[in-house]
């Protein structure tokens, strides 16, 4: 069992891996336009939750809407 | 619960050159011997992702949905002749379809088509086709054109045969073509279609600056929406229509536990005869479902994928305003940003399901939108989006209740029969 285990830990490949491998292999190399902008620096993440605008977004005023609507 | 996708990449060659396309545009064809052997592959995985993923999370059952993808697809018609045969004789299949441009359409294969009963979806640009999709040059197929439109114009009466009564198209919006979102939107209900499908491309090719175009051009084609709605006609863009049926489901059930099919119920047969998440990770050989034993165990882990690919497990994503209805971007892109998704990407949904929410207030006293909304509740707009078992006054409760509640709401676990919607596949 122990085998079947570390056999899976070593096969399975892991998100981080995988991420590594992309960025690897993803080499501009196709069309301008994802030269110029596609591609990330390897690494670099994006995880922030800064937004450029303020957004409105009242689910519950929408929610308001559309049940008067379905019982009109 | 979702039903098993398999996108069969005939071929890599494309007659036309998108430059947001991902797929490297090379002479690769699928052959009918390697088919033949990945077919039996294929089978033994729709049944290994049904019996080891996680409940709730990807396909039950043996059923599965078939679209020949490319490249071009038409370009490898003797591959969709031979593969047809096979899926059509095969009672778990349940739809065959292509996803095509469109413009090698010939009378001998809208016969084929015809006759077989194939699905199609068809990718077309609109006003902006001769910029964003222009031929490749030197290519036998394109000969005696200039443009893709003329190509189109020159085969209208096909394509009236090939979109029967449907009056759809996926239109792909990234940074080349979002300055003239209105006028496309304009010139394509002029043409008669009344769904065209407007999706942004779902990767880190958008600039602030291209964010900040969008923004402008979103709030525009809102703004000729709410026109159309206010002169009666029912037009449904498909990121607003998407939007709308995620609020709804998110916000009254729970969103669904995938982001697309890639890797947790679904697949792509690459024109090696060879199983990856996606086009994009088979471009790249990565990732791949081999269906492979070693020492008993499957070499590709369906639970593994299906949990570190569902929205609701996205750490970034759960301080977000839009947490319980947004299905974030393209998981290659995903997985690339440290399974996270991207920044841009957000941004650009905030904007369209911000625009979504502006239409519903601004157009909640017009006949056609009244009717549309309805139509959304009850599957008589798209009912291939409606699950048949849905329960309509479920959700009509349920959407009750949220309103009272607002983004306080408690989700509810999905049910099959409280799901309402089918996957929606998500490309770009």
């Amino acid at each position: 069992m122990g085998d079947v285990l570390d056999y899976i830990e070593k096969r399975q490949e892991k998100i981080g891996e995988i991420g590594r491998q992309i960025n690897e292999k993803d080499t501009p190399q196709k069309k301008l336009s994802r030269d110029n902008n596609l591609m990330l620096e390897t690494g670099e993440y994006s995880s922030s939750n800064h937004r450029m605008y303020k957004y409105d977004l009242n689910f519950k005023q929408f929610f308001k809407t559309i049940s008067e609507i379905v019982n009109k | 619960m979702a039903t098993f996708t398999l996108e069969v990449s005939v071929t890599e060659k494309c007659n036309l050159a998108c430059p947001y396309c991902y797929v490297a545009n090379i002479d690769k064809f699928l052959s009918i011997e390697k088919f033949d052997k990945a077919f039996i592959e294929f089978k033994k995985m729709v049944h290994r992702s049904s019996t080891t993923g996680l409940p709730g999370s990807g396909n039950q059952g043996e059923k599965y949905h078939v679209s020949y993808f490319g490249g071009e697809p038409l370009l490898n018609m003797e591959l969709i002749r031979h593969a047809t045969r096979k899926f059509k004789a095969d009672p778990a299949c349940e739809h065959v379809g292509i996803i095509s441009n469109l413009s090698l359409l010939t009378e001998e294969i809208m016969e084929y088509i015809e006759k077989a009963g194939l699905g199609v979806s068809w990718s077309f640009d609109g006003l902006s086709s001769n910029e964003s999709r222009p031929l490749v040059k030197n290519m036998e197929e394109n000969k005696g054109y200039d443009n893709v439109l003329d190509m189109y114009n020159s085969k209208r009466h096909l394509l009236k045969r090939a979109l029967r009564n449907e009056r759809f198209c996926k239109v792909m919006l990234f940074p080349g073509n979002i300055e003239n979102m209105t006028e496309n939107l304009q010139f394509l209900v002029e043409m008669g279609i009344n769904c065209p499908d407007f999706m942004c491309v779902r990767d880190d090719i958008w600039s602030e600056e291209d964010i900040r175009v969008f923004r402008v051009e979103c709030h525009r084609m809102a703004d000729q929406l709410i026109k159309y709605f206010d002169q009666g006609k029912i037009i449904v863009i498909g990121m607003f229509h998407l939007a709308i049926r995620d609020i709804l489901i998110g916000m009254t059930k729970s969103k669904r536990p995938w982001g697309c099919f890639a890797g947790t119920h679904g697949a792509v047969m690459s024109v090696e005869g060879e199983f990856y998440p996606c086009a994009r990770f088979a471009s790249k050989k990565l990732l791949p479902m081999s269906g492979k034993e070693y020492n008993g165990v499957e070499d590709y882990d369906f639970a593994y994928w299906q949990k570190q690919l569902n929205p609701q497990n996205y750490s970034k994503c759960k301080s977000c305003k839009l947490y319980k209805v947004c299905n974030a971007g393209c998981s290659y892109s995903q997985i690339r940003n440290g399974n996270q998704p991207v920044d841009s990407v957000c941004e650009l949904n905030h904007i369209f399901y911000d625009e979504t929410l502006r239409i519903a207030e601004e157009c909640k006293n017009m006949p056609a939108y009244i009717e549309y909304v309805k139509k959304v509740f009850t599957g008589g707009w798209d009912n291939k989006y409606l699950h048949k078992n849905a329960d309509v006054n479920d959700i009509k409760e349920s959407i009750k209740r949220a309103a009272e509640q607002g983004s306080n709401h408690v989700l509810h676990p999905i049910t099959p029969t409280a799901m309402p919607y089918k996957e929606v596949a998500v490309y770009g």
